[in-house]
């Protein structure tokens, strides 16, 4: 009777047990991996640039140029407890009017990137400059995150998760070009304004 | 170029220069448009030479003579009927062309002129192939088009035929392709050859009049044919007066780079974008007029003159333009300028627009940036709430062709971003005065001013960072109340960036809640020198950043998604209390935080001595 009693506890306690690793595991796989991007940065592929800050914004301004590339540097952290792989960009990019993101590169330019807890890495996300033909002149563009493709603890889970919107340690950006230097634009193209 | 020294057109020329070889932004209108340059400041401001000047064209159309005879009895009906027996012409441009001398007087006689025969010209072979042809391409700019016809079909047609049409073309290039982009054009300078750009022709001092007893009685209706209605380009003493003019791209009247000019007693409306605009210009006035129903601004003196741009005293030495006794309404904005130095505005009303003064350092390309030495004083600015972008850009009525818009209806499509609700607008000048006006009911600030980067405007010198946004004084202004004494408050009487030195707000008058605003630190008054630089602290956020993302034909940025400037604020009541929302909310908060700190605290000392 007492025997059987015991048995009933452990297998509780063996329940209750499982049921947190359970509930630990899907609170891991839904939280997000606290992967931060932090100075310092630098920019190439404009001719010029300039940072200012308002508010708690810090703005990057960049000049546009149509069909070039902007480079942009920055460091890369892993601020959680396991460690995380970078995979690149994830398919879905915030809209930008401007910019197109085509890459994102480490430092060797390997486009995989491993991240011990507390490891930084500089990286370089790549962003094409164009559109300019149907934007007008006075409007401008931002780029302010990027969503990357990353493995925690060196699992893709399947989940939404997998998917990490990383915010810039600066927005980047540009005004619309006069028409001048948007090759691309006809007289029917650019909108007023 | 400028009024100030040759030397000066030479570094603007050279700095212009030095941005091109950079591959960076040169100068540019809205519309594309050829570099300008500041008149030298030698000219005038015309007169009226009166009704009978013996250098006179008279132009009229079919019904005119049956207009006339339905005026009544008077001075006026008896001008018009003797006007009517010289008229020879049925075209304003073909009466232009035909001037021989300077100083001489075209009138108008009443109708509506449609001047078919400049709207609906075939082009030379050379004004067709522009973009190969031409013997005067400009210094620096591709010729690349951006006129938006109402018939994209049209231009891809003459693509297809090799012709181009290109908007930033060369002064040569205008003069000699008259109507390519104008249905009415005065060019004064006739020697585009030489380095001036005086005038110096047979069109210098042309006076063109509207001989009705109102504007209204002559109208150029453009209905979107050309980009501009008529176009003044360095035309040097022209008189314009008592006329309409309606249905532009661009502009109903365009003065460039003129010096010495008056716009008189003229309506500019439906317009996609300006209803009045001189560019570079010197000597001039605008007064008496009304313009409403333009997608941009009703009123617009960009890059006047740069006569104060050296000047570091706050009082201007001389104004490049005078804006007086107008009524600018149902715009986007009343009155802009980009670059508007040394312009003056006083007695006008400014009302029912989405802003109604602004002044900005923020594009590219404008000659004499950043603003300087701007004046409004005596201005009515007032009610300035008309949410355009959500009754006409969200529901869709902008994406309609221009013609179909309903602009003679008051549809209004803006062009730009600006905040609903607001009076007068600094976004990045500085030394303006904003004094003795009357500021009242503009639901989301009376006054706005905050700091431009000097990269947003492509100048990435690091010593140019904090120019803007200086030494601006607004005083002796009533604040929510209107000339008969009625309190209609302000959303908030003024909102400030907390940026820059030398500005300051004092000796304003304001209705039963007091002073609004939201200043971190009330500046020291004009006299003490007003703000001074706080190291660290916080400059905040205007909210241009995010809307500098509008663009009015794109589904995603029509309505820029962290862009507050098109919410339409609440009318505010006339028992607000005193200090406005944000300014109490800077107080309150952390009042309110620290007292619920200390209620906790004070909680949980009770439950622990309970325990």
């Amino acid at each position: 009777m007492r025997r059987s009693r015991l048995g009933r506890r452990a297998g509780l306690v063996a329940l209750v047990l499982l049921a947190l690793l359970a509930a630990g595991g899907i609170a891991l796989a839904r939280s997000e991996p606290a992967l931060r991007a932090e100075g310092p940065t630098s920019v190439a592929g404009t001719e010029a640039t300039g940072v200012f800050e308002i508010a708690d914004r810090t703005v990057r301004q960049v000049r546009y140029d149509d069909g070039g590339t902007l480079r942009y540097t920055f460091e890369l952290t892993n601020h959680d407890r396991l460690p995380i792989t970078v995979r690149g960009l994830a398919e879905e990019q915030p809209p930008s009017r401007l910019f197109t993101y085509t890459g994102l590169t480490g430092a060797d330019g390997r486009t995989t990137l491993r991240l011990s807890p507390g490891e930084s890495a500089p990286v370089t996300l790549d962003l094409l400059m164009g559109g300019c033909e149907t934007l007008s002149a006075r409007a401008g563009a931002f780029v302010t995150a990027v969503v990357l493709r990353v493995e925690r603890g060196g699992v893709l889970t399947g989940l939404p998760t997998d998917d990490l919107t990383v915010a810039l340690p600066e927005e980047l950006h540009t005004g619309s070009p006069r028409e001048a230097f948007c090759p691309s634009s006809t007289a029917t193209s650019r909108p007023p304004g | 170029m400028t009024r100030r020294a040759p030397a000066l057109v030479a570094s603007l020329a050279a700095l212009l220069a030095a941005l091109t070889v950079l591959g960076g932004a040169g100068p540019a209108a809205a519309h594309e448009e050829r570099p300008a340059q500041f008149p030298d400041g030698t000219g005038h401001r015309p007169s009226f030479l009166g009704f009978d000047n013996p250098r006179q064209r008279v132009v009229c159309q079919r019904d005119s003579a049956e207009r006339v005879a339905a005026m009544p009895d008077g001075p006026v009906k008896a001008r018009n009927q003797r006007l009517l027996a010289s008229c020879r012409y049925r075209s304003i441009q073909t009466a232009i062309d035909s001037v021989s001398r300077p100083h001489t007087s075209v009138y108008v006689l009443p109708g509506t002129y449609h001047e078919a025969k400049y709207a609906k010209a075939g082009r030379s072979d050379y004004c067709s192939h522009l973009q190969t042809a031409s013997k005067s391409p400009l210094p620096f700019s591709e010729y690349i088009g951006s006129l938006s016809s109402p018939d994209p079909g049209a231009e891809e047609a003459a693509a297809a035929e090799g012709e181009s049409n290109p908007i930033a073309l060369s002064y040569a290039d205008q003069r000699r392709c008259a109507h390519n982009l104008n249905l009415i054009a005065v060019f004064g300078d006739r020697t585009p050859g030489n380095d001036s750009i005086r005038c110096d022709s047979r069109f210098c001092g042309l006076q063109l009049v509207g001989t009705g007893m109102t504007p209204a009685d002559v109208v150029v209706d453009n209905r979107f044919a050309k980009l501009n209605a008529i176009r003044a380009d360095r035309a040097g003493g022209l008189y314009l007066s008592n006329m309409t003019f309606q249905q532009a791209e661009f502009n109903a009247i365009y003065v460039l780079e003129t010096d010495g000019f008056v716009i008189d007693r003229v309506v500019a409306r439906g317009n996609d974008e300006y209803g009045i605009l001189a560019f570079a210009s010197d000597h001039g006035l605008i007064q008496r007029s009304e313009a409403y129903y333009n997608g941009d601004s009703g009123i617009y003196p960009g890059s006047g003159s740069d006569l104060n741009a050296d000047n570091t005293e706050f009082e201007a030495t001389r104004y490049a333009i005078e804006i007086r006794r107008n009524d600018s309404h149902d715009n986007t904005l009343g009155y802009s300028g980009t670059a508007g130095n040394s312009i003056w505005a006083h007695d006008n009303d400014f009302h029912d627009n989405a802003t109604g003064i602004a002044t900005d350092s923020l594009f590219p390309g404008h000659p004499g940036l950043p603003q300087d030495h701007a004046r409004w004083n005596r201005n009515r600015i007032y009610s300035n709430n008309a949410n355009w972008y959500t009754a006409f850009v969200d529901s869709g009525v902008c994406d309609k062709p221009m013609e179909q818009r309903g602009y003679m209806q008051g549809t209004v499509c803006p062009v730009v971003p600006t905040p609903v609700g607001t009076g007068v607008l600094i976004a990045g000048g500085n030394y303006d005065s904003t004094d003795h006006n009357w500021i009242y009911d503009n639901w989301r600030y009376g006054t706005m001013q905050f700091w431009v980067p000097a990269p947003l405007r492509d100048d990435y010198d690091p010593t140019h960072l904090y120019d803007t946004s200086n030494h601006n004084h607004t005083f002796q202004n009533r604040m929510g109340i209107d000339p008969t004494g009625t309190e209609r408050p302000n959303g908030t009487d003024h909102w400030w960036d907390d940026q820059g030195v030398g500005n300051c707000w004092e000796d304003n008058h304001y209705g039963s809640a007091g002073q609004t605003d939201n200043f971190t630190v009330p500046p020291p008054s004009c006299a003490d020198g007003g703000s001074v630089f706080l190291p660290g602290a916080p400059v905040k956020d205007a909210g241009f950043l995010s809307c500098s993302q509008y663009d009015r034909s794109d589904p995603t940025w029509k309505h820029p998604p962290a862009c507050e400037w098109f919410d339409s604020p609440a009318q505010p009541t006339t028992m607000a209390a005193p200090g406005d929302a944000a300014s109490g909310a800077v107080l309150v908060a952390p009042l309110a935080t620290t007292a619920a700190a200390l209620g906790l605290l004070l909680g949980l000392r009770r439950r622990r001595s309970r325990a």
